[in-house]
C-alpha cells in the first residue's frame, strides 16, 4: 500500500495529514467490517459515533520548527529517510532523532537521500546503489537543488 | 508650558514633553525602557501567580523526564476542498453603515484567521481599514453573548418564537430600532414585517450618520444621494471638518483615489493640494498642505467668507451672504482669498468635502459650490442611497419620547447597545418604561441587562446575508464558520418574527434579488465576492440645479453666523478611531493600537490646545469635570486632559463611543485594568457635534497610556535638543516646487556625513556579504501618501500573532506592535505641520543587532532577511539596545499564556507564538515568503513579483508599501527604490537597511509659503559637525 493512499496532502502541503476515519472505511467497510478485531475497534467506534480517532503523535518536531513535507517529496526524498522502515514496525516509533543537527547533515549533503527520478519516494526497501552519490551530485547541480541552511528556513 | 522657548523654529519634534525636555522623556530616550520597569507590576497579581505556578509545574514535570503525549485529531469525514496546512480563501462582505467592503478571508481548516480586501470589489480594491482587519477578533471574543436569555436565564429560540407570537400585532404599541441597513434581503424582511405589525414604529439610528448630507442634497436635487469622490481627478481638495481619509464610511475608496493624485514619482509629476479647515485634529488634517484650525462655532463664518470670495472671483450665480454679523480672523482672510483663487483656477478639477455631521444647509451650500466650480459629475460623482434603511434622528427622538411616556409596550432592539446610546435621554430605567424588550445583541451589556429577551447575534463570519455598497455593488456575506454559539443572524431573527424560522441561507436564496439567479450565477457571485454587473450601478450623474430657486440656503448660512467667538469652552465630539461607536469596545487589538492622532491607547481623553492648557493651568492627566446644562438639568462626565498641538483654543475634543459597559465572562482586567473611558454621549446633544460646556478641575490625576515618546529614534542617546536637530534627517521632505529645481535634496544629509549614494560603495569594517544573487527582499515606504491610519499595524498583529500587553504595560513602554507609527510635529507648536512614518524592522544588511547577539539568535539569511530564531534567544536585549531604529520588542511576560482558548483560534498557525523572555520584530512575513517560494517550486515555475504580498502591504489602502525582490529591476519595489527621492534611514550608521523610504512632499500654495528656516539646515556641509 502506498503511503500516499492515506497521507494524501504530503505532496501539496507542509503537513502529511492524518487520514480521516472515512479513508479507513474505504476498505474496512468491505474488509473486516463485521469482525470483532480489537485493532479495528477504534475505527468502528469513530465511524459509528462520528467522533475522531485520537492518534498519538510519534514524530516529535518542536513547535518552533516549520518543516514542509511537500518540498521534500518534490525533491524525491524518500519517506523512509526520516520515518525509517515504517513497513517493518509493529508499533510505530521515531526512527531518527529529528534534531537540528540531523536535519542540517542532510541539508549540507543531500545526495545520499535524494532518490533517482524513477524510484518512488514511498518505496520502503530502496537502498542506494553504488555510485548513487556521484550521480545525484550531478543531478543536484543540474536541477539547482539547494537545501537552505538559514535559520529563517525553519524558524519564524 | 513656559519652558517652550522659541517654538517658531521649523524643526521636527514628536511631543511636547520632548520639546520641553522633561525628565520622563529623557528616561525614555536614554534607557529605551523607562525607570522602574524591571520590577514586577503589582497589579499583575493574577498573571504573576500563573507565571509562578507555571514554573513550579514545569519543575514538577522534570521529575518524570518524559515527553508529554500529544494527540493528533483528524477529521472523521473530511471535507473535499480542505488540505490541512494549506489555507483556503473565501470572499465575503463586511457591511459598515451605508457602505460595505468586499473581503477575502483566510481560513485554516475551517478557522478564519486573517482578513484582506477583495481586489475586485470597488469599495475595498484589495485593501482594508483597521476596523475590518480587527473585526476577526470580535468573532473570537470570549465575552460574547452565547445563549438566548429570558430575564437573564438561559432559554431557547422556540420559547422566543412563542413569546413573539403572543404580541398583539395590531395594537400599534410595538417599535423596532436598528442600525443603518443596506442589505436588500433584510430590507425585504423588514417590509414584510411592517405589513404584519400594523401601526408599529420602525426607526434606524447610527452615531456615524450621513443623514444631514442626504437631506441637504435632497433639498436641492430631490434625490437621496451622497457624494462619491474621485480624488484621483482632483488637483485641489478642500476639506471642511471632513476626515475623509479615515473617519468615513468610504475611507478606503477615498484613500485609494486620494493617493493616486498624491503619489510623486519623478520631478515632473504634479500632486494634489489639500486644504483642511477643522476644529479637531484628524488624519486628513495631518496630510494637509495647508491646515487651519477653527473654532467649531465659526465654520459657518468660513463658509460665508468662501462663498463671497468665490463670487468676487467670478462665480456670479452664487448669492452673496451678508457677513456683517460674522467675525473672522484677519490672518485667515488672506488664506480664503488664495484658496478661492486656487479653486477657481482648478475648475472641474477640485473637490470640496464637508463633515457628515454639519447641518443640512451647509451640505447644500457645498453642493452648490461644487456645481459652480464644475466639480459635480467630474471629480465628484453622486451615489443614490434610496434603497437603504437610513438613520433618522427625528423619528429616533420621537421614539425616545414615546418610550419615556410609556407608550411603547414591545420594543425590538436589533444590533445596537440602545442603553449605552440613549441612557442620558431616558427618564427611568428602560425596563421600567417598556414591558417587553427584545434585544438582538453581541454582549451582556447595559441593554441586555434591561431586556426581557437577549438573543446573541451571529458575527458576519458566521452568517449568510447580502449587502449593497454605497456605489450600488451587490455582494454576499458568506459565512466562514458555523456559529460558535447559539446565535442567529439578523435575518434569522426577522424570520422568527414573521413566524417562518428559516435559516439565513434559505432566506437569502428566497429573496428577490437572488431568487432570480441560477445556481452557477449565484455561485459565481459568492466566488467573486460581488455581482460584477452591479458595480458602481448607483453612481449617477446629477443635473445642474437652479440656484435662484434655492436662495434660502444662503440665508440659512447667514442665520448661523457668529459675531463673537464664545468665551466659554466648546466641546467638539468625534467618533472614536479605536472603538468606533462602541461596537469595538471589547476588541483589544483596536483598543491597544494608539490613536492615529493623539497616540493614546486603551481609552479616550479630553484633548485641548497648548494655549488653553496654559490659560487654565491644566496639564496632562489632570481629571476635569465637563458639564452641560440640559433642560435645566446638569449632566457631567469626568475625563483626563491631554494637550495636543494644533487644536483651536477653548475647544475640548471628546471622543464618542467609549464608556460602553459590558459584563465580562472571562476576566481580562489584568490586560485592560477595566478601563472603559468616559461616555461622552452623556453630555452630547443628539444631532449636534459641538456644544458649550463648563470645565472644572477636580484636582485628581488619571494615568494615560500615550506612546508618542516610546522607542524613539535616538542615535547616540543624546535626548532632547539633539534628537530635534536630527529629525529633519529622519523625515526628509521637500515641496513639489523645490523638487523641480533640486531633485537630489534627499542626499544632502548623507553628503554631510560623506556617505556615498550607493550602498555597495560604503566601506565597512565587517566582512561584506554578496547579495547579488537569488531573491533579495526589500521594502519601500512612500511617506508622501502615508496617513498613519494603523491598518498596517493591525494587519501585522493579525498575521504575526502579536500579543496585546495592556494599559499598564503600554505605559511602561512595552507595547509589542511590530509597526511603530511615528508622528512628528514640525515648527510652530500652535500651528504645526505633521509627518507620519511607519517604522518596523528595516532588515539592515549590516545589522547592528546581529553583531551583539551572544547566541546568534538573530542572523541573516541568504535572501537578506534579518532572521529571528526565538528558540535560541536568551533575552539579553543587547540587540534592542544596539538597534538604532528601536524596532525590536521584548516579551517581558508570557503575554499569551492567559489568552482564552477561543481567542487563540484567531492565531496564525504558520507563525510561532512567542513566550516570555524572547525578543521579536518584523520578519518581512517570512512565512508568506516561504509559502510562495515553495508553491512556485511545486508548480515548477519562477517566483513572480506578485506572488508575495506582505501583510502591511496588502492592508495599505494608500499603496504606500511596496515589497519584493530588489535584484529584479522590474519589481515594484526596485522601481520605487530607483526613484531619486528614495533614502535610507540613518544612512551614516552604515546599516544598509533593506527598507527605505520615499521622501515626503508638500504642495503649499506659493502665496501662502512662509519663509522656511529648515530649508537651510541641510546646507551645513562640512563645518557643522565633528564626527570624523
Amino acid at each position: 500500500m502506498d503511503c500516499r493512499y492515506c497521507h494524501t496532502s504530503v505532496e501539496a502541503s507542509h503537513e502529511a495529514n492524518i487520514p480521516p476515519t472515512q479513508t479507513c472505511m474505504n476498505c474496512h467497510n468491505i474488509v473486516g467490517v463485521d469482525s470483532d478485531s480489537e485493532d479495528l475497534a477504534l475505527v468502528r467506534e469513530s465511524w459509528n459515533t462520528g467522533k475522531p480517532i485520537e492518534w498519538v503523535k510519534v514524530h516529535m518536531l518542536p513547535d518552533y520548527a516549520y518543516f514542509n513535507h511537500a518540498v521534500h517529496v518534490d525533491a524525491n526524498i524518500g519517506c523512509a529517510s526520516c520515518h525509517g522502515r515504517i513497513d517493518q514496525m509493529e508499533v510505530v516509533a521515531q526512527a531518527e532523532p529529528l534534531s537540528m543537527g540531523w536535519c542540517l547533515d542532510c541539508h549540507r549533503d543531500p545526495a545520499k537521500h535524494i532518490r533517482p527520478e524513477n524510484v518512488s519516494v514511498t518505496q520502503m526497501d530502496w537502498v542506494a546503489s553504488e555510485g548513487h552519490e556521484e550521480m545525484m551530485n550531478e543531478y543536484i547541480k543540474i536541477h539547482g537543488i539547494s537545501p537552505p541552511e538559514d535559520c529563517t528556513a525553519c524558524h519564524r | 508650558m513656559s519652558q517652550i522657548k522659541n517654538y517658531k523654529d521649523k524643526t521636527y519634534w514628536r511631543s511636547l514633553d520632548e520639546k520641553m525636555g522633561s525628565d520622563d522623556i529623557k528616561s525614555f530616550l536614554i534607557k529605551e525602557f523607562p525607570e522602574g520597569t524591571v520590577e514586577l507590576a503589582e497589579t499583575m497579581t493574577r498573571k504573576k501567580f500563573l507565571t509562578l505556578m507555571g514554573a513550579s509545574m514545569a519543575m514538577a514535570g522534570l521529575v518524570g523526564c518524559r515527553k508529554p503525549v500529544q494527540k493528533l485529531i483528524p477529521y472523521v469525514d473530511a471535507p473535499e476542498d480542505v488540505i490541512p496546512g494549506i489555507p483556503n480563501y473565501y470572499s465575503t462582505t463586511i457591511p459598515i453603515g451605508l457602505n460595505a467592503y468586499g473581503a477575502i478571508v483566510e481560513s485554516h481548516v475551517g478557522r478564519p484567521t486573517h482578513i484582506e480586501g477583495n481586489k475586485d470589489h470597488p469599495q475595498s480594491k484589495g485593501s482594508v481599514n483597521s476596523f475590518m482587519q480587527a473585526s476577526i477578533l470580535d468573532l473570537y471574543d470570549p465575552d460574547r453573548l452565547k445563549e438566548p436569555l429570558l430575564l437573564n436565564q438561559i432559554s431557547n429560540l422556540k420559547e422566543l418564537s412563542k413569546s413573539i407570537k403572543s404580541i398583539d400585532k395590531d395594537k400599534g404599541k410595538t417599535a423596532f430600532i436598528t442600525k443603518t441597513i443596506n442589505s436588500p434581503s433584510t430590507i425585504e424582511l423588514i417590509n414584510k414585517l411592517k405589513e404584519s405589525f400594523t401601526g408599529s414604529e420602525w426607526v434606524s439610528f447610527d452615531l456615524d450618520s450621513k443623514e444631514n448630507q442626504i437631506s441637504g442634497l435632497k433639498e436641492l436635487t430631490g434625490k437621496e444621494i451622497v457624494p462619491f469622490y474621485r480624488f484621483d481627478k482632483a488637483n485641489v481638495i478642500l476639506s471642511i471638518e471632513s476626515d475623509f481619509l479615515s473617519a468615513d464610511q468610504t475611507s478606503i475608496h477615498n484613500q485609494k483615489t486620494f493617493s493616486k493624485s498624491r503619489r510623486v514619482k519623478t520631478n515632473s509629476d504634479s500632486m494634489n493640494r489639500l486644504y483642511c479647515i477643522e476644529s479637531n485634529l484628524t488624519s486628513t488634517g495631518m496630510m494637509a498642505d495647508h491646515r487651519f484650525k477653527i473654532n467649531p462655532n465659526l465654520v459657518h463664518n468660513f463658509l460665508a467668507e468662501l462663498n463671497n470670495e468665490l463670487i468676487k472671483l467670478g462665480l456670479y450665480n452664487l448669492q452673496s451672504i451678508d457677513i456683517t454679523n460674522s467675525s473672522f480672523d484677519d490672518k485667515y482672510k488672506k488664506v480664503i482669498k488664495v484658496l478661492a483663487s486656487d479653486l477657481i483656477k482648478n475648475k472641474s478639477k477640485s473637490v470640496i468635502t464637508i463633515g457628515d455631521y454639519l447641518p443640512d444647509h451647509a451640505h447644500s451650500l457645498v453642493y452648490i459650490l461644487n456645481q459652480e466650480l464644475g466639480n459635480n459629475n467630474n471629480t465628484i460623482k453622486y451615489a443614490s442611497v434610496q434603497e437603504s434603511l437610513k438613520p433618522e434622528l427625528k423619528s429616533t427622538l420621537k421614539l425616545i419620547d414615546k418610550i419615556n411616556n410609556k407608550e411603547i409596550d414591545n420594543l425590538f432592539i436589533l444590533d445596537m447597545d440602545f442603553v449605552h446610546l440613549f441612557s442620558h435621554m431616558l427618564k427611568d430605567q428602560l425596563s421600567n418604561l417598556v414591558s417587553n424588550i427584545y434585544y438582538l445583541g453581541t454582549h451582556k451589556d447595559l441593554t441586555s441587562d434591561q431586556s426581557t429577551w437577549s438573543i446573541p447575534i451571529s458575527h458576519y463570519l458566521e452568517s449568510w446575508g447580502d449587502a449593497r455598497s454605497i456605489d450600488g455593488t451587490l455582494s454576499i456575506i458568506q459565512p466562514l464558520i458555523r456559529p460558535l454559539y447559539n446565535s442567529i443572524s439578523i435575518n434569522e431573527f426577522l424570520s422568527i418574527m414573521l413566524g417562518e424560522s428559516k435559516t439565513d441561507y434559505k432566506i437569502l436564496k428566497d429573496s428577490k434579488i437572488w431568487k432570480s439567479k441560477n445556481k452557477s450565477d449565484f455561485n459565481k457571485v459568492i466566488h467573486d465576492g460581488l455581482l460584477k454587473t452591479s458595480a458602481l450601478s448607483n453612481v449617477i450623474n446629477v443635473k445642474k440645479i437652479n440656484i435662484k430657486s434655492h436662495k434660502q440656503i444662503f440665508s440659512q448660512i447667514n442665520q448661523n453666523l457668529t459675531k463673537n467667538t464664545p468665551k466659554e469652552f466648546t466641546a467638539r465630539f468625534s467618533l472614536s478611531s479605536q472603538v468606533y461607536d462602541g461596537r469595538y469596545m471589547n476588541n483589544f487589538w483596536l483598543r491597544e493600537a494608539p490613536d492615529a492622532v493623539s497616540k493614546i491607547s486603551w481609552e479616550n481623553v479630553a484633548l485641548i490646545s497648548i494655549q488653553t492648557a496654559k490659560d487654565n493651568n491644566l496639564s496632562n492627566s489632570d481629571v476635569v469635570e465637563i458639564s452641560v446644562m440640559n433642560n435645566g438639568n446638569i449632566s457631567s462626565i469626568e475625563a483626563p486632559i491631554w494637550i495636543l498641538p494644533g487644536l483651536p483654543d477653548n475647544t475640548v475634543i471628546l471622543e464618542v463611543g467609549y464608556g460602553r459597559i459590558m459584563e465580562r465572562e472571562v476576566d481580562r482586567t489584568y490586560i485592560d485594568e477595566g478601563v472603559l473611558g468616559y461616555n461622552a454621549l452623556n453630555i452630547k446633544k443628539p444631532g449636534s457635534y459641538f456644544s458649550s460646556i463648563k470645565l472644572t478641575k477636580t484636582g485628581r490625576k488619571h494615568p494615560v497610556a500615550c506612546v508618542q515618546d516610546h522607542h524613539g529614534l535616538d542615535i547616540e542617546g543624546l535626548a532632547g535638543d539633539e534628537v530635534e536637530k536630527r529629525l529633519p534627517e529622519i523625515i526628509r521632505e521637500s515641496t513639489i516646487e523645490e523638487y523641480k529645481k533640486d531633485d537630489d535634496f534627499v542626499d544632502y544629509y548623507d553628503k554631510k556625513w560623506h556617505i556615498p549614494k550607493k550602498n555597495e560603495d560604503i566601506p565597512s569594517m565587517y566582512p561584506t556579504h554578496d547579495y547579488s544573487k537569488g531573491h533579495q527582499w526589500g521594502m519601500s515606504i512612500d511617506l508622501n501618501v502615508c496617513s498613519g491610519c494603523n491598518a498596517c499595524a493591525i494587519a501585522c498583529q493579525s498575521e504575526n500573532n502579536i500579543p496585546v500587553v495592556g494599559k499598564e504595560q503600554v505605559m511602561a513602554g512595552r507595547e509589542m506592535s511590530w509597526v511603530r507609527m511615528d508622528r512628528y510635529f514640525k515648527g510652530d507648536a500652535e500651528n504645526p505641520e505633521f509627518a507620519l512614518q511607519p517604522v518596523s524592522c528595516l532588515h539592515c544588511e549590516n545589522a547592528p543587532c546581529e553583531q551583539v547577539c551572544p547566541v546568534a539568535a538573530t542572523v541573516h539569511d541568504e535572501n537578506g532577511l534579518n532572521g529571528m530564531a526565538y528558540n535560541r534567544c536568551i533575552g539579553t536585549r543587547y540587540c534592542a539596545n544596539n538597534c538604532p531604529y528601536k524596532v525590536r520588542r521584548f516579551n517581558f511576560y508570557n503575554y499569551t499564556v492567559d489568552t482564552p482558548d477561543v481567542v487563540q483560534m484567531a492565531a496564525n498557525p504558520d507563525v510561532t507564538v512567542r513566550f516570555r523572555g524572547v525578543m521579536e520584530k518584523c520578519t518581512y512575513c517570512v512565512q508568506r515568503i516561504h509559502a510562495a517560494e515553495i508553491k512556485a517550486k511545486l508548480e515548477d515555475r519562477e517566483l513572480t513579483d506578485s506572488d508575495i504580498n506582505v501583510a502591511c502591504q496588502s492592508a495599505c489602502a494608500m499603496d504606500a508599501v511596496k515589497f519584493g525582490d530588489i535584484n529584479n529591476p522590474e519589481s515594484e519595489v526596485s522601481k520605487a527604490k530607483a526613484l531619486s527621492h528614495d533614502y535610507s534611514l540613518l544612512k551614516m550608521l552604515n546599516t544598509k537597511p533593506r527598507t527605505t523610504y520615499l521622501a515626503k512632499f508638500r504642495n503649499p500654495h506659493p502665496d501662502l509659503v512662509v519663509a522656511d528656516k529648515s530649508k537651510h539646515n541641510h546646507d551645513h556641509g562640512h563645518d557643522s559637525h565633528g564626527h570624523h
